[in-house]
């Protein structure tokens, strides 16, 4: 395996004639975004940057920058940015003018006095981590959780741990590397123009709109590349959105009726005989089996299910008959109680039609780098790639009884076998009532559980975050969940003041890693979250927990990136060498199966039992479930019934949740006739971040749903009309944006939304209750393995709002009435950064 | 003569992600509310043709806008071009962009300031 740089790039430092350094570096977090480190060029003059572009010399980006580092510098030096650590007693929780300056000592000595006392009044697992989605916090999460607080309840908040995992988990299961992805010649030195780069025909894009989000490290725009080359798009989405009206075929498909329609696809190409019989021969398992199953489902009930024409859906497989072609499977897979089994489904379609690991086709992943799976991959040997880390860190601290005990593990076995930390919809109902344990400590990393972000629920996770005796969190502002919940505020070192590494997708696969390489110190004293791993792992409290014989990775920056680096399959630089170049790649390899890349072993095939891909999954049997995939109707839709009662193979959270609220609501469906989905992506902000931005503002001022002019005018609503969207788990307002991109019985309303311009005092708390759309989102509606919550496919109604939930005011006029004594405007020494 | 510039933009690929905007605002310190170059929408609205739709983004340049006269002589090319996440700004001699449209057989427009 090779690894190449761009001979011809830049220096990572130049000067230009008035004294302006500029440097060139790579975006992750904070502010957050997803890792794909796209090329920066900052500009420093006199210690301040003043400028952030894009880089030419970055291979994939070329330049090309979104609007939210365009307008870093709003958040980087914004009035508002916390840049001293901050206290406020737990009894003033809620309290915006309760906090006050405290030193970095005086809140290490706080973190350590309450994790004693937490440990010793309630037990070792009494503390608890949270994390958001994609952000470089999951870089040190283990490390703040297992060695820090010693505990094994580190969670991932989202019900149903509905973002990545399940995709990842099924492409482990199934093909036992890691996620598959469209090739877009990330990996090759000649991108688009290596010899060895194949045209695909297809793309075929499924639930993800990458061009706003980049999702999971992936370059969106990519799609653009490759469609300006004359690869066609198939887009399946339940929106006409942009990307669907340049698609070859656009499937509109019902929300979350995604396995149907892949069921759909698959019984064409296998009964018509499109499949590629020599690679099902050579490289599948069970295919008897599987076609079996997919005969079940047959192409006309796939099409009335999913609202998909039939010819459509004809047209398409034998599309995906043709090699080479790219799968871009989103988040609107893990969004599904039914989801495991889409990903199971699509990921057959890239293998029986022959696209796996083809030049131009669907490339296979390397396992996981990112320690998104907690505990699992921590120093306890287990992991499959352990064999090549060179990381100096002594056993994990925390005990069998621990892991044994973690909330929620034994209920589920893919979080037992796979990721080894707490279930996000068990872990809510303890923090709640203390069974079967107290957890009263909760550390924050990054992220904001009472905006509508990933939480179902969030008024939940207001009420029990408020339950513990000390809550610490780490940002760069304050927002709703600290303002209400928390009493010791870490602030954050951007992505402009501290060095790391990023890796495209979690680094599984190809292409650049890149170096986020500090451009200049933290403003105030602000801090990494390396930095406070570090400083910690000083005391004696901790000290063992990272030291032996007196060496540990955490000692420097340079130790951890280099020994992290190890983990980067095939990469075999250290820092300094990434550092100097600032965008390293790794080659793409193709037909690893072929060429004994993926078994540890060195043999040729896949890294699973059989050694090859299981389309019927012996991993699926051994965690209690069906090994074939299996279409389930959405719960919240009309034509859901109960199926599952007495099938313990299929049975999961969603079904009983459903099958208990009927029975007590026999009629309530007809009074929530809409279809809500959530979470579509925007330009100007990476879920609840970015909203102190004006600029950013001008562009997207306020949350919009999404709705048909036919439901418009029978709710008699105009766009920009507030509107109250409202079921039997919440209610909140958004603006109307009358659209015909969505059917009349579908609506998609913004999520993220909170106003840092509104009262930061409890009941307001930034006006978090005023568009929180996950009000409307329901806990425990999840699928057989723990995974996928129906957040594109709830109910609701709608009506117009009597009156707006907030005073509107125009981008420019928005007014912070933000005072914290730790923020940049506060600082007398600060004064002159302040950007606004 | 003196040869005139333009920018050549590929409004069938532009995916309207705002970045022209905003970087040529942060060229040149432009506030809310003003624009170099501003983004103009036309739809989404269906065709009459089933399942056909008309959804174009066409940036516009506005009165202020230079070309980045600045930029170029320093050898750059102007912010909006670099910037643009689709690539579908081209910056030129306006006989060469026209040859170019020329030679398109999508929505292309060619603006000159």
């Amino acid at each position: 395996m090779a690894t190449f740089i761009k001979e011809d790039a830049k220096p990572r430092v130049t000067f230009l004639d008035d004294g302006t350094e500029v440097y060139r570096t790579s975006p992750w977090s904070p502010p957050g975004c997803h890792g794909v480190g796209c090329g920066i060029r900052a500009f420093v003059k006199d210690g301040k940057i003043t400028k952030v572009e894009g880089d030419p010399d970055d291979v994939i980006t070329q330049g090309r920058l979104c609007v939210r580092c365009l307008r870093v510098l709003d958040l980087q030096y914004h009035p508002d940015r916390i840049v001293h650590p901050m206290y406020r007693d737990p009894a003033d929780r809620g309290k915006a003018d309760a906090w006050k300056v405290v030193t970095w000592d005086w809140a290490y000595d706080k973190i350590e006095e309450k994790i004693a006392e937490v440990k010793e009044k309630y037990g070792p697992n009494a503390l608890t981590v949270l994390t958001g989605t994609g952000r470089e916090a999951g870089r040190y999460m283990t490390n703040t959780s297992a060695r820090i607080c010693v505990t094994t309840n580190q969670c991932y908040t989202q019900t149903g741990f509905s973002c990545m995992a399940p995709r990842d988990t099924v492409c482990s299961m199934i093909g036992g590397a890691g996620y598959i992805e469209y090739d877009f010649a990330n990996g090759l030195p000649g991108r688009y123009d290596d010899p060895e780069w194949v045209q695909p025909k297809y793309l075929l894009n499924w639930g993800r709109d990458s061009l706003r989000s980049n999702p999971d490290g992936t370059w969106g725009h990519s799609i653009i590349e490759l469609l300006k080359r004359g690869t066609k798009l198939i887009n399946v989405d339940p929106r006409v959105n942009w990307l669907s009206t340049r698609a070859l075929y656009h499937m509109q498909l019902r929300p979350n009726t995604d396995t149907a329609l892949a069921f759909g696809l698959l019984n064409v190409i296998i009964n018509e005989d499109l499949y590629d019989h020599d690679f099902v021969e050579k490289w599948c398992y069970g295919f008897d089996e599987f076609k079996e199953r997919v005969n079940e489902y047959s192409v006309e009930w796939a099409a009335k299910v999913t609202e998909v024409p039939e010819q459509m859906i004809r047209d398409v497989a034998h599309c995906l008959s043709e090699k080479p072609w790219g799968l871009n499977m989103g988040l609107a897979n893990d969004q599904n109680p039914n989801g495991v089994q889409s990903v199971h489904c699509l990921y057959a379609l890239a293998a029986i039609t022959g696209n796996l690991d083809i030049p131009g086709g669907t490339n296979i992943g390397w396992n996981i780098t990112l320690d998104f799976g907690g505990n699992k991959y921590d120093g306890n040997g287990e992991d499959s790639s352990a064999n090549q880390k060179k990381e100096v860190i002594p056993p994990n601290p925390v005990t069998q009884e621990q892991r044994d005990t973690t909330i929620g593990l034994s209920q589920y076995k893919i979080y037992q076998l796979l990721l080894g930390k707490a279930v996000p919809d068990v872990i809510i109902d303890t923090l709640e009532t203390d069974e079967p344990y107290p957890i009263r400590f909760c550390w924050i990393l990054h992220t904001n559980p009472v905006s509508p972000t990933n939480t179902a629920a969030p008024q939940r996770w207001h009420a029990a975050l408020k339950r513990m005796d000390f809550v610490v969190a780490q940002d760069i502002f304050m927002n709703p969940t600290i303002a209400s919940c928390c009493d010791l505020f870490l602030p954050l070192a951007t992505w402009l003041e501290h060095d790391g590494y990023i890796t495209q997708l979690m680094g599984e696969h190809p292409g650049p890693v890149k170096g986020m390489v500090k451009v200049i110190e933290p403003v105030g004293e602000a801090k990494s979250e390396f930095q406070i791993i570090h400083d910690l792992a000083q005391r004696p409290a901790f000290h063992d927990n990272f030291y032996i014989d007196g060496e540990s990775k955490v000692s420097s920056i340079e130790n951890y990136i280099t020994q992290d680096l190890t983990k980067v399959v095939g990469f075999g630089h250290d820092w300094e060498y990434l550092k100097e170049h600032v965008q390293v790649s790794r080659k793409t390899e193709y037909l690893k199966y072929e060429r004994g890349m993926l078994r540890a072993d060195g043999q040729p095939g896949f890294n699973t039992t059989t050694g090859k891909v299981e389309l019927m999954s012996l991993m699926f049997a051994a965690c209690d479930g069906d090994p074939l995939p299996y279409y389930e109707e959405p719960v919240f839709s009309p034509y859901w019934e109960d199926v599952t009662a007495d099938d313990p193979l299929h049975d999961s959270e969603a079904s009983r949740f459903m099958r208990s609220y009927t029975a007590e609501h026999p009629d309530w469906k007809k009074d929530f006739p809409i279809i809500l989905t959530t979470g579509a992506r925007n330009w100007a902000s990476f879920h609840s971040e970015h909203r102190q931005s004006k600029m950013l503002r001008e562009i997207k001022e306020y949350p919009y749903v999404q709705m048909n002019p036919e439901l418009a005018e029978q709710i008699g609503v105009i766009d920009g009309d507030w509107v109250r969207i409202e079921n039997p788990w919440g209610h909140c307002y958004e603006k109307a944006k009358v659209t015909p991109i969505v059917k009349p019985n579908v609506v998609m309303a913004d999520h993220g939304w909170w106003y840092p311009e509104e009262d930061m005092n409890e009941p307001s708390i930034g006006g978090v209750w005023a568009s929180n759309i996950n009000t409307l989102v329901p806990n425990d509606v999840i699928g057989h393995y723990g995974f996928g919550a129906p957040m594109k496919a709830l109910c609701c109604r709608i009506v117009k709002a009597d009156k707006p939930p907030l005073k509107e005011v125009a981008p420019q006029n928005l007014k912070s009435q933000q005072n914290y004594p730790g923020s940049i405007k506060n600082d007398p020494f600060l004064k002159d950064l302040v950007v606004e | 003569m003196t040869q005139k510039y333009g920018l050549l933009i590929d409004n069938y690929w532009c995916t309207g992600c705002h970045s022209c905007e905003i970087a040529c605002k942060n060229e040149h310190d432009y506030p809310i509310g003003q624009f170099g170059i501003k983004m103009l929408v036309n739809g989404p609205w269906e065709l009459m043709e089933e399942g056909k739709w008309e959804h174009t983004y066409y940036p516009v340049i506005t009165t202020y806008c230079d070309l980045c006269a600045d930029r170029v002589a320093a050898g750059e090319q102007p912010t909006c071009v670099l910037h643009c996440l689709a690539s579908a700004i081209e910056y030129g001699p306006i006989d060469e962009l026209a040859a170019k449209m020329a030679e398109r057989d999508r929505r292309t427009s060619l603006l000159i300031p």
